[in-house]
């Protein structure tokens, strides 16, 4: 189970995630999560409770934060836990979402 | 379809028949016993029957000598062929409610009661049943479509080489019917060999669909490129240009070797994917680290070169993520795992050591697909 909080001000949206993303979250991550974060210059996900990312995880994060930088969004993801950390080195994720996402 | 009467009154199953006839229903079958309401399902005298018979719904009596409806309706329900066929029973008395649903029943009917409560009841049960048969030859249908792409996507892997510079097994262990785990291997000429594996992010279907699509362009790329940078940006290149239309993002991660054995040497790329392991009779093993990003996210993809110099005899063992990847737990934790299980079994023939590493899985939540390519030392 995937799920959200978002706490916003003007210029910052900070999405506190929760649980698996995995292709369940599909539905939460393309039409809820993308257009509420849209407006705002920088986008903060925090991962702290996020305990596993699959694949198809992968792909939704990468389509997501790369719409977000498209439009000139600032994201970063925080506090990612270190077996989530594992599959996003493996997949060279710093390298795909450029190294400031993860500062 | 027919709906099945059954009851040992000939007064009550004339009533019965004229008013489902009243309102339009005109197969229906009457018999006066279970047993011959055993006869018209295929399941007297212990028969179990392959098929079920056309009969949509049993309306049956509680009471009746020899043996009651309840009895009758269990035995009924004890053919899974029969388990969602509904029966309501028609009762004079609301004393054996509790067991006839107990029984299998669905519903129940009064006698005496107006006309229209007993056709509500019937209209809802086929109503019901219809929708139910629908469900399951959908189900069926699928199921059957899905056993047949798992065995065209078995037929289309590569088969064994054993010569006498190498040996090259696999294990193809899917979780669902079909998987986003390919792997594919052949000789450019005599001296040099492509080996690559590949796993399609997600799983299922779609993730099938794609490495489906990959696999039948690899062969010509392989052949014509061999070097594994150029493999890696042609691979990448295809990708991006056959799903550019799609809203999602489709990548995969792929170990390919080069194995040279004119230049004594392994050239390699590892996009993403998990490490590679080489075991040899001396020293640690050597890992195939990742060289750079998956295949399909972006439009630049370089490939560091990387190369390990062939010791002879030597296993190469090549994995998908499933086989190291435990939920809630860590990958590196599970790659060293199996390292450990490796090095233990690595001078087993190729196939028992393949064996052994398969018996490493420990969940089926992901596909798993396993390669070991045995270097042999060549005989004087």
């Amino acid at each position: 189970m995937f799920s959200y909080q978002m706490i916003t001000d003007k210029e910052k949206a900070l999405v506190i995630c929760k649980g698996d993303i995995d292709i369940d979250a599909s539905e939460i991550i393309e039409e809820d999560i993308q257009p509420a974060v849209s407006g705002h210059e920088s986008v903060i996900f925090d991962f702290e409770k996020i305990y596993f990312v699959d694949s198809s995880g992968i792909g939704l994060m990468i389509k997501l934060v790369n719409d977000l930088q498209k439009e000139g969004r600032k994201v970063r993801i925080e506090r990612i836990r270190p077996e989530v950390m594992e599959v996003f080195e493996l997949l060279q994720m710093d390298e795909i979402l450029g190294k400031e996402t993860f500062e | 379809m027919s709906i099945l009467i059954v009851d040992d009154s000939n007064f009550n199953l004339l009533y019965i028949r004229n008013v489902l006839v009243g309102a339009g229903y005109n197969n229906i079958q009457t018999v006066s016993s279970a047993h011959e309401a055993f006869k018209i399902l295929g399941i007297a005298d212990g028969n179990v029957p392959r098929r079920p018979a056309p009969v949509a719904l049993i309306l049956l009596d509680i009471e009746m000598p020899e043996m009651d409806g309840i009895a009758a309706c269990k035995i009924i329900k004890e053919h899974p062929i029969y388990s969602d066929l509904p029966v309501i029973f028609l009762t004079g008395k609301r004393g054996h409610l509790k067991e006839a649903f107990n029984a299998g029943g669905t519903d129940f009917i009064e006698r005496g009661r107006p006309e229209y409560e007993l056709l509500a009841r019937v209209k809802s049960a086929l109503h019901l049943k219809r929708e139910t048969d629908i469900r399951k030859n959908r189900e069926n249908r699928l199921r059957k479509e899905l056993q047949l792409a798992k065995h065209l996507q078995k037929s289309v892997l590569s088969s064994p080489i054993d010569d006498r510079n190498l040996q090259i097994n696999a294990k193809y262990i899917q979780s669902e019917e079909v998987s986003g785990d390919m792997f594919f291997w052949t000789r450019i000429d005599d001296q040099k060999y492509g080996v690559l594996l590949m796993d399609v992010s997600g799983h299922g279907l779609s993730s099938a669909l794609i490495s489906m699509s990959v696999r039948s362009l690899l062969e010509e790329v392989i052949v014509r490129l061999v070097e594994p940078s150029l493999v890696c940006e042609e691979l990448n290149k295809l990708l991006l240009n056959l799903f550019k239309n799609s809203k999602h993002t489709v990548y995969f991660t792929a170990i390919y070797l080069l194995i040279d054995y004119h230049a004594n040497l392994i050239e390699y790329f590892n996009a993403g994917h998990p490490p590679g392991v080489i075991f040899t009779n001396e020293g640690e093993p050597f890992h195939l680290e990742v060289t750079t990003i998956p295949i399909g996210i972006k439009k630049e993809i370089n490939s560091a070169k990387k190369s390990w110099l062939i010791q002879k005899p030597s296993k190469v063992l090549l994995y998908t993520d499933g086989l190291v990847e435990i939920p809630g737990s860590s990958i590196k934790q599970g790659i060293l795992q199996l390292e450990e299980h490796a090095m233990a079994v690595q001078n087993l023939p190729n196939a028992r050591f393949l064996d052994e590493i398969e018996g490493f899985v420990t969940h089926n939540r992901d596909d798993v697909c396993i390669i070991s390519v045995h270097l042999k030392s060549r005989e004087p």
